[in-house]
């Protein structure tokens, strides 16, 4: 019936070029949530690609109005030229005290808030975002507005960047080393929220933007050359004799904060066939990298350069949290004995003649999965070729779709080959169900509860995939006991409200990276892994967690400047930046 | 005022979720009032009609009455946008294995949503003709037809009739078009009047228009919905919003 199968295959093949096939890791390791928590940026994060497009499509930003006061407040629109098309980057800055100032979803006031608009911008548009766009969530915009976002300024660097330019200095390296960005977002909206474009008009009608948060990353972009312009004007205002602008070499290691809780979480669970495509990417890429046989002496001396460089950045990454410190301790450790290792013959030797895949099966048996994690995407950077046309196909269909025909003995041997991970779980321990996802009355923020403990239960989200899995499993065990040659839809004629899980586990077990492997209501749940996943894609350094349940970090750090786009010398390789030498 | 399809979806979702719909069951639901919408067929009209009702009766899912190829499904007097997702994956699967299969529904409101689900299940290469009848419009049949395989055609007619009775709603599905003929032309007597027809043109029009601009929506019926989705909520306490993360004091921001 139809052309659809299930297949059950433990790997797939991916064409690395033509007629040469490559064996993908399995999604009991890859899709592991813990494994979740080791990602690292690579040049497949959306920054990289961004970067890279705006570089080779010749993508053009200027000032079309920049009017602040002497403090900085005001308002200011950019012009992007992105080959035939064209946006407007609006930037309101509004007075704040620091007692209002808050990274939390729930403020409702900030230092900046922001809009990526499509096409020009006619003066009755601006009016009308001038009006909604320091509302944000409470606010409504035009349907050719891409992103909505607001940033707080940083109050550890901000003003004393101003003072340093204003006295005619370069703001202090040391000091950037801790807070690498003057400007903090807090939220970056997009995908048809409050009335902007959905996704799939900004994927087929918006050239420049079409790959998944590339408009959402350029608004970062934007943002971090509007905190510099910001406070190159407070100063030279402050101080006309004597203030200096930022130096390019310094300016490029001023990046962008963010500040990220649990509202990323829920959507890597409701996406899951976006996310197991993302991860296909990003393994197509390391099998196909890892299928070279071109491990030569330039190229371990270009590793170990790398990891020197890695060694540096994370030795000048600041983080207050424990575990995540004792993460970079122990990268940094592992690293350093990795480049003692490359130095000698007979290691390197070996290397040259067993390949890649040698240096990834030693580096994942010897220091574990953070290093496992880091060294992969740092190969990617040998062969651009190879990894670089993925980004391309980091979109796909996520429609989640029945196959009511199929034996219902069969759905269930699927659920128990490609879900064992879940029904491996005993949710009769307190322990294993312990936690519930809600929504808060405060702006929907997504929030953890204690399901012994806390009210709301009731009304938790659909976030446990695994406790679901179980349930129906059982359901379904039951149902071909009774009635052995049933089908799928029988089940469902019997058990309507299995529906959403039926339709999930049939459509992701189609793939080879399906859901998330994790138990979300565990108690011992570290939430951090999933913001963490999502966070690589997009690129972010500098992690920086500030509890279990949020986390800073920092955008665009070391990035090419809108000067270098626009002087078309934009530089690729920007990844793990370490502090300038002046 | 306008939304975009995908917050219009998230909204219905939620709204649906306070009615205590399952999570299936609210998505399907939400899926059939953006997609009837889409499709020009008036989506958000019916939602808004039926919102009331849908928020105070007790839903009662419908009941497969007698099942062998043809099924007969009593729906209780409630709407086809909840509960009917299972019988119309039953009569898809019923279609494909004996090259035809159909469906009488009774005691059905709004059964206009039901077109989504069919539409669903025609992507995956089938091809169905639904008919209806409205309460209080008895001499008028409405009649829509969906070619399924690669791309969906939707075409639709409004029949003028006299004397007619009839179910409220009768589905038709098979692998071949022809078989669809077959069905329209012995549904409709020489009696009847066609007053109204839309090809799939025009219903494709109104789906690509959807695509790629913003949805009218009445602000009143945008408010009712997240009136209802509020009820999600959890009220905050100081204990819940420790559940989202201690800020940092102001000295470290």
């Amino acid at each position: 019936m139809g052309t659809r199968t299930i297949t059950n295959a433990s790997h797939v093949l991916a064409s690395a070029k033509e007629g040469q096939a490559l064996t993908l890791r399995s999604a009991a390791l890859v899709m592991d949530l813990d494994r979740f928590g080791a990602l690292q940026p690579s040049r497949l994060s959306f920054m990289r690609t961004l970067v890279r497009r705006m570089a080779e499509e010749a993508w053009r930003i200027h000032s079309e109005r920049f009017a602040l006061d002497d403090q900085g407040h005001g308002e200011a629109v950019y012009r992007v030229v992105a080959g035939s098309e064209e946006y407007r980057f609006v930037v309101f800055s509004r007075p704040l005290s620091d007692e209002q100032r808050n990274d939390r979803v729930i403020s409702n006031q900030w230092d900046l808030t922001m809009a990526l608009v499509q096409g020009e911008l006619t003066g009755e548009q601006l009016k009308r975002l001038r009006i909604n766009v320091p509302l944000q969530e409470a606010g409504r915009v035009d349907d050719n507005v891409l992103v909505l976002s607001r940033a707080n300024r940083s109050s550890r660097s901000f003003q004393a960047v101003i003072e340093r330019l204003a006295a005619g200095m370069q703001p202090d390296v040391e000091h950037l080393k801790v807070v690498g960005y003057l400007c903090r977002t807090t939220a970056v909206y997009g995908s048809g929220k409050f009335g902007m474009a959905d996704w799939q008009v900004v994927q087929s009608y918006c050239h420049s933007f079409r790959t998944p948060f590339s408009a959402e990353m350029f608004a970062c972009f934007m943002l971090r050359h509007f905190s510099c312009e910001q406070v190159e004007h407070i100063a030279r205002v402050l101080a006309p004799g004597t203030a200096v602008s930022i130096a390019p070499h310094i300016k490029r290691y001023i990046g962008i904060g963010n500040a990220t809780g649990l509202g990323m979480a829920p959507f890597l669970i409701k996406h899951p066939k976006l996310i197991a495509h993302w991860m296909l990417q990003r393994e197509t890429a390391l099998a196909r990298v890892l299928s070279q046989s071109d491990c030569d002496d330039q190229k371990l001396d270009a590793l170990k350069t790398m990891l020197a460089q890695v060694i540096q950045h994370l030795n000048e990454t600041t983080v207050d949290e424990r575990q995540q410190q004792q993460r970079n301790d122990g990268l940094v450790t592992s690293l350093s004995h990795l480049i003692d290792a490359l130095e000698q013959p007979a290691f390197s030797g070996w290397l040259k003649t067993e390949g890649w895949s040698a240096l990834q099966s030693f580096v994942a048996d010897r220091y574990g999965i953070d290093t496992d994690e880091l060294v992969q995407v740092l190969l990617f950077e040998f062969y651009p070729d190879l990894v670089d046309p993925l980004e391309e196909s980091m979109a796909v269909d996520e429609d989640l779709d029945l196959e009511p025909h199929v034996l219902l003995s069969e759905c269930l041997a699927v659920i128990k080959t490609h879900y064992d991970w879940a029904l491996g779980i005993d949710f009769q321990q307190p322990d294993h169900h312990a936690l519930f996802w809600y929504r808060s009355e405060e702006k929907m923020e997504p929030r953890l509860g204690d399901r012994f403990f806390e009210m709301g239960a009731e009304k938790e989200m659909p976030m446990l995939i695994a406790y679901a899995v179980r349930e129906c499993c059982d359901l379904m065990d039951s149902f071909v006991a009774e009635f052995p040659d049933s089908l799928v839809v029988d089940f469902l004629m019997q058990h309507p409200n299995q529906l959403g899980i039926v339709r999930r586990i049939q459509s992701l077990s189609k793939l080879h990276y399906g859901d998330i492997r994790g138990n979300l209501s565990d108690k011992n749940l570290q939430p951090m892994h999933l913001l963490r996943a999502k966070l690589s894609f997009f690129g972010v350094g500098k992690f920086d967690p500030k509890s279990r349940l949020w986390v800073r970090n920092t955008m665009f750090q070391g990035a090419p400047l809108v000067d270098d786009i626009n002087a078309g010398c934009a530089e690729d390789r920007w990844y793990f930046p370490v502090a300038p030498v002046l | 005022m306008r939304v975009s399809s995908g917050e219009l979806l998230a909204q219905l979702k939620q709204s649906f979720e306070a009615f205590g719909a399952s999570q299936g069951e609210y998505e399907s639901a939400a899926s059939s009032v953006l997609g009837l919408e889409r499709w020009g067929f008036n989506g958000l009209g019916l939602i808004e009609g039926a919102l009331s009702r849908l928020e105070t009766d007790p839903r009662r899912p419908p009941h497969v009455v007698f099942e062998s190829t043809d099924l007969l499904i009593d729906c209780f007097g409630g709407s086809a946008l909840f509960g009917l997702v299972p019988s119309v994956e039953r009569l898809y699967v019923n279609a494909w294995r004996n090259n035809g299969a159909q469906a009488t529904v009774k005691n059905c409101r709004e059964p206009e949503f039901i077109l989504p689900l069919l539409v669903k299940v025609c992507e995956r290469g089938c091809n169905a003709a639904v008919q209806w009848w409205i309460d209080g419009e008895p001499q008028l049949v409405h009649r829509v037809r969906i070619e399924g395989g690669g791309g969906v055609r939707v075409s639709s007619q409004v029949w003028e009739g006299a004397d007619v009775v009839a179910c409220d709603m009768h589905v038709y599905m098979s692998r071949d078009t022809q078989d669809l003929d077959a069905v329209e032309s012995n549904a409709i007597g020489p009696g009847f009047k066609l007053v109204q027809q839309r090809g799939h043109a025009e219903h494709l029009a109104c789906f690509q228009r959807s695509t790629v601009s913003a949805i009218e929506i009445n602000p009143l019926l945008w408010q009712r919905l997240e009136d209802i989705g509020r009820k999600m909520l959890v009220p905050a306490t100081v204990q819940s919003r420790l559940g989202a993360g201690a800020d940092a004091p102001p000295q470290k921001r």
